[in-house]
């Protein structure tokens, strides 16, 4: 639990500062999927007016004018475009019936005033159903070894006995693994929306989390009478406003043989070198819609696709070491993929790479300074930075806590801010994946600052409160089955001052005469790694780089092979010195408590002035006995 | 016409001929896959050596195509959808001979990668007949299946130095070379048909809100095996499968938990009962279930039980069936892991009957014969039939028990003292059966067996009998009961679905939440008459999973079916008890099909 693994797939693209980010406004959000928006009961050849109209009158709306004002002005253009506006005026108070999310409330509704008779009544009662339907191809090698279409939907209660102070998901101390009983349980869900079987299904699951609450309720007052008074005496659940979002389940199309095609070409490269003893590409299109309904009376779709393509490859040195590389695609768009040229290009640089590799010297041991290019300063800023802002590590206890105490007083060097954003969607082009407009509590997204000029201003938080942070700022995220806790979505690593790549290098070179050392190291790319967060371990890091290389004090550049980046957090950031001005942006999984979402990171490259290596853990297995079998039948 | 061309004719109709009689063969000639396969195997036979170390001495291939296609639904709405396509490839490698080898060791080591170490000859195949890479998959598991077995080799050599020299059977049958090639069936897809059907039946119990959970569970697999040794044989085999699972739960007031379930199994679609029969059968189980919830209990019951024909093949399949599997038991580098392995092992998977070849395990009057070649019992299609087995064996027909008396068990090629031959039972990781097919030289009508049964009541001054219609659950519950003795927790013996009091003047009353209090396989010993009539019931069996210890896995291999043909049974004296609480809670509301 204690273990925050982070595996990192991507890169894309590198900017210059003056186009560093361009924000997504949300009306501008609004608007565009105003045009796509089904008009339920409207014969199809009036979609389009109708479509322009909701688009007009979110616009309108979101410049100042009352909804009245616009629907008097409007009623004069006649009987078509007045039913047209009466739908559009429909959507905009009350999303046209999904009779899916009309089933959920109808439940949450009748099971919540049912159990509210009860001797332990709930407060609160939320249903989250996830629909996924996703497209995964594999190949390996140049052949197919998996193509799979699933349609999936997945129930996630929030039920919730007590009250807002003190309630049955209150921590349990010194609970153990035990605590985390019930999890994964599942209830299937009907994947058609008759509402009879729908509501079949969420009473069962009601039932059941009912009962295991009050359970737990009875638990969490006798540790609570029985431990010593908690440190953060905030409370379990904040109280947020009712909200009310919609969007149409999106477009999906998907040509499952063009893939299957492209990803056996993709692959087809590295059969030729026999070095390259393990290859995958995968590429994942799903459409996720989200439905969130609670008591409070929010109601919540969201719909979203998502396409990547993920390439791996591992060389195996003669000393049996593992040299993995990876590269992946990510956009919510399929023309947002790049094209098979550029990915086949990718895929020649890979291999030249895992070659060089190979017969790179092994690095020894080292402690002095080292560049992060940006690609990994981001994944580092996530790793170590991201996951302890984190609101729940602020109050457990069994948490490091590295920041809880240090709310305005300056964590990192003053010319570094950090700000965590879920409304951003696009980075200058590249898709930012952490993009939500609410969170998994029906939470509105929006944008914190984290770190303002060094300064620590802000966590990032759930529901969950903690002591000095009353409410959440739409970052309870979760994977479909998991509880929900807070996590980043669009990390930005921002720097005042910076200068050139090359000037960069050559304060590296002087940081490296001045400590009288060989060489300094830098770090071009990152896998991933890990971080101990919790007191029962030290609070140290462990990242795992790629493609490294020596500099040397004349500029020479050496590729190595066989080390780790570890460190402790606070040490490593106050050694930041310097930053250049390429920005990098990563688009990634992040797996913690509450599963796999998928985040963005970016900043700057980062020069680091005393930075530590250990050797990498090596595989003991020899090469194959045999040579590879040839390519062509015998006869 | 001149003779010439008759002649060439002639010839070309003879080819023509050849072509429809060995389309299987001409398979085996053209598929790329089983030429990979054959490719490597030669040269892994003839160079792969390491060092001055053993070179293997057998080699076996296999290639699983699979297909798999569940569709589960509720309430007239599907709930899940999962079509899955894969290929997997199983690697066997031996070093040492027939008589010591590798195999039948367990270490530490083979724990320190968890079930990695015992599935590490499994692994995925590219889907496309793309002849470099089979060849290469098959080439990478070798190495690595060979690497391992030369280390277990070794360390089964250290283990037996350690101790005093006992007498074990060979670790390997030696087993005549077999080629049997089987056309490619055609893929079933009529995918919308099944999930139809699914939907259909589970609308049943949109009408009956007190019953709180329900599922319809269609699922088909069809599994194209290639396989190849490096004895010279050869096989591919297709059989499909269509499992049908309709269950359906509702609690009485009390709380106690009642639920059914039908499981049907078929060859094809088409063999599946029509769709009314089924809605029927439905709505029957379903009403019984609702009659349940108000049921008479039963504290306990001590006395002759007759078990009708189709509950007599379930409670024969789940509890006497396993002890004629023969499983050797692994030699370890860890006495104490040896010590404790058979009671594992037993917990499992019930008592092998191995120490009772020659001695009375039924009564004199019963057979049993195991016969993987018979397709049908007086025209019901037995769905265990198979002309080869997993180890590239003729299967045949096994006489088991004669007169009472057990004559043999079941056995894979890895021998145990008492059965030195391969019965061609290897179906999966394990031995298991194929079509067991229970005889009886005396029997009686229904209605002399329930005369019999009030008897045996009257005799001992009883009220009632009791007959048992349906035991329920099949095999995945019988395993899942087995899996919590593992912790000592839950019922050991079976809880049963369909369960009448009998009284004196022929009445019968549903009963309520019984399970056999506790069942050994020696109870069977107390049969006292069996019936005229027999009923075959099918379903899943679990083959014992010390196998796995001892055989590795090899390839996926689906759980095999069996059949069981069986006439109503006797017993003179069985326990039952009222099934254990505590019951949860009712619902605080009610469903919302309540309108």
């Amino acid at each position: 639990m204690g273990i925050k693994r982070l595996y990192w797939t991507s890169s894309t693209a590198k900017y210059p500062p003056q186009v560093f980010y361009q924000e997504t406004e949300v009306g501008a959000t609004c608007l565009r999927f105003g045009k796509h928006r089904p008009c339920a009961n409207v014969p199809s050849d009036v979609l389009v007016v109708c479509g322009t109209i909701t688009a007009n009158l979110l616009s309108f709306c979101s410049w100042g004018f009352s909804r009245k004002d616009v629907v008097k002005s409007l009623l004069r253009l006649g009987h078509l475009l007045f039913l047209c506006l009466a739908v559009s005026v429909m959507w905009a108070q009350n999303p046209p019936q999904d009779v899916v999310l009309t089933a959920m409330q109808q439940e949450l509704q009748r099971s919540f005033n049912n159990l509210k008779k009860t001797p332990v009544p709930p407060y609160f009662l939320s249903y989250q159903l996830t629909d996924n339907r996703g497209i995964q191809i594999s190949a390996s090698f140049g052949a197919l070894t998996a193509s799979v279409d699933q349609t999936t939907r997945l129930l996630d209660i929030d039920l919730r006995v007590g009250d807002y102070s003190m309630d049955n998901t209150h921590p349990v101390r010194n609970a153990g693994a035990y605590d985390a009983s019930g999890q994964f349980e599942r209830q299937a869900m009907p994947i058609e929306n008759d509402p009879d079987a729908l509501r079949v299904a969420l009473w069962q699951e009601t039932e059941h989390k009912y009962r295991s609450a009050v359970q737990r309720l009875q638990q969490v007052k006798a540790n609570v009478e029985v431990k010593v008074q908690a440190e953060d005496r905030s409370g379990d659940f904040s109280h947020e406003p009712a909200e009310t979002y919609s969007e149409p389940v999106a477009p999906f199309a998907f040509d499952t043989a063009m893939w299957e095609q492209k990803l056996r070409k993709f692959t087809a490269p590295f059969a030729q070198h026999k070095e390259i003893i393990e290859n995958g590409a995968q590429m994942v299109a799903e459409i996720e819609t989200r439905r969130y309904v609670n008591s409070d009376g929010s109601n919540i779709k969201i719909s979203s696709p998502l396409f990547r393509i993920i390439l791996s490859a591992t060389a195996k040195a003669d000393d049996g070491m593992e040299l993995p590389l990876q590269q992946t695609y990510l956009s919510f768009r399929p023309e947002g993929l790049p094209s098979d040229d550029t990915v086949l290009k990718d895929v020649s640089r890979m291999v030249t790479t895992l070659l060089a590799l190979v017969k790179a010297p092994v690095a020894d041991p080292f402690t002095g300074p080292a560049i992060l290019s940006g690609r990994a300063s981001a994944v580092f800023f996530h790793e170590i930075f991201g996951h302890r802002v984190e609101g729940q590590r602020q109050k457990n206890e069994d948490e490091g806590q590295t920041f809880k105490n240090r709310v305005n007083q300056l964590v990192l060097p003053d010319f570094l801010s950090v700000y965590s954003d879920p409304r951003l969607k696009v980075l200058a082009g590249t898709d930012l994946v952490g993009f939500y407009p609410y969170d998994d509590e029906g939470v509105k997204a929006r944008r914190v600052t984290v770190v303002d000029k060094g300064v620590l201003k802000n966590f990032l938080m759930s529901r969950a409160p903690i002591q000095g942070f009353d409410h959440s700022n739409g970052h309870g995220r979760r994977q479909q089955g998991y509880k929900v806790v807070a996590r980043q979505s669009n990390l930005i690593v921002e720097s005042s001052k910076h200068v050139s790549r090359a000037e960069l290098k050559n304060l590296l070179i002087a940081q490296v005469k001045a400590a009288n050392k060989p060489y300094g190291l830098f770090f071009d790319d990152i896998e991933g790694g890990f971080t101990f967060t919790q007191r029962l371990q030290p609070n140290a890091f462990n990242v795992r780089p790629t493609v490294v290389y020596r500099i040397y004090p004349d500029g020479r550049e050496e590729l190595v092979r066989g080390v780790d980046l570890i460190g402790t957090p606070l040490i490593a950031f106050s050694k930041i010195v310097a930053a250049d001005d390429e920005v990098s942006v990563f688009n990634g999984m992040c797996g913690a408590e509450s599963g796999w979402v998928p985040v963005s990171a970016s900043s700057p490259g980062l020069l680091i002035s005393q930075m530590e290596v250990q050797r990498k853990e090596k595989s003991q297995e020899r090469a194959p006995i045999l040579p590879p079998p040839p390519a062509t039948q015998e006869n | 016409m001149p003779a010439r061309q008759k002649k060439a004719l002639w010839g070309w109709r003879w080819v023509a001929a050849m072509m429809i009689l060995a389309p299987g063969l001409a398979l085996a000639q053209d598929d790329v896959p089983m030429r990979a396969m054959k490719d490597e195997l030669r040269r892994a036979l003839s160079t792969l050596q390491l060092q001055k170390l053993d070179k293997p001495y057998f080699l076996g291939y296999r290639l699983d195509d699979v297909t798999q296609i569940h569709f589960n639904a509720m309430l007239g709405s599907l709930t899940a959808e999962q079509p899955t396509h894969l290929r997997l490839l199983g690697v066997e490698v031996r070093v040492g001979d027939y008589a010591l080898d590798n195999s039948n060791y367990v270490s530490a080591a083979s724990f320190g990668g968890g079930m990695a170490g015992i599935m590490g000859g499994i692994s995925q195949a590219p889907l496309d007949d793309n002849y470099q890479q089979i060849r290469r998959d098959f080439w990478l598991a070798t190495d690595n299946q060979y690497k391992k077995a030369l280390e277990d080799l070794s360390g089964k050599r250290a283990a037996l130095q350690m101790r005093q020299h006992t007498e074990e059977p060979p670790d390997f049958s030696k087993e005549s070379p077999v080629v049997e090639i089987q056309p490619r069936r055609q893929t079933e897809t009529e995918q919308e048909k099944w999930k139809a059907l699914a939907r259909d039946i589970s609308a049943v119990f949109k009408s009956m809100p007190e019953l709180y959970n329900s599922s319809v569970e269609l699922e088909y697999r069809d599994s194209y095996v290639r396989y190849i040794n490096s004895e010279g044989s050869s096989f591919t085999r297709d059989q499909p499968i269509f499992k049908l699972i309709i269950k359906a739960q509702a609690q009485a007031s009390n709380g106690l938990p009642i639920s059914d379930s039908i499981n049907l199994y078929a060859r094809t679609f088409a063999e599946l009962p029509a769709e009314s029969v089924l809605i029927a059968r439905t709505q029957s189980m379903a009403g019984r279930i609702l009659k349940l919830r108000s049921a008479a209990s039963m504290e306990r019951y001590s006395g002759p039980i007759l078990f009708e024909a189709h509950a007599a093949g379930e409670i024969f399949l789940q509890q006497f069936a396993p002890g004629l599997m023969a499983v050797r038991a692994p030699i370890s580098d860890d006495p104490r892991f040896e010590a404790f392995f058979p009671q594992l092992m037993d917990r499992l998977g019930g008592r092998s009957f191995v120490d009772k070849i020659g001695g009375p395990v039924l009564p004199d009057f019963l057979d049993v014969s195991d016969n993987p070649l018979l397709a049908d019992f007086k025209g019901e299609p037995l769905l265990g039939s198979s002309a080869i087995d997993d180890d590239a064996v003729k299967t045949r027909a096994t006489k088991l028990v004669e007169h009472g008396v057990l004559k043999t068990l079941l056995a894979t090629r890895v021998p145990v003292r008492a059965v030195p031959r391969s019965t061609g039972s290897r179906h999966g990781w394990g031995p298991a059966p194929s079509n067991l097919i229970v005889t009886s030289s005396k029997s009686s009508s229904d209605e002399e067996l329930r005369k019999e049964l009030l008897r045996r009541v009257k005799d001992r001054g009883m009220e009632y009998g009791v007959v048992v219609r349906r035991v329920g659950g099949g095999a995945a519950a019988s395993f899942m009961r087995l899996a919590s003795r593992m912790t000592g927790a839950g019922q050991a013996g079976p809880s049963l679905a369909e369960v009448y009091k009998v009284f004196p003047d022929g009445r019968e009353e549903l009963i309520q939440g019984v399970d056999i209090a506790e069942m050994t396989p020696a109870a069977f010993k107390d049969i006292v008459a069996a019936g005229d009539t027999t009923a075959v019931y099918t379903d899943e069996f679990i083959p014992r999973l010390g196998a796995l210890f001892s055989m590795g896995l090899t390839a996926s291999s689906d759980l095999p079916i069996v059949s069981v043909v069986t006439p109503a049974l006797l017993f003179d004296d069985l326990s039952l008890v009222k099934t254990e609480g505590p019951y949860p809670n009712l619902p605080i509301s009610p469903s919302p099909l309540v309108k």
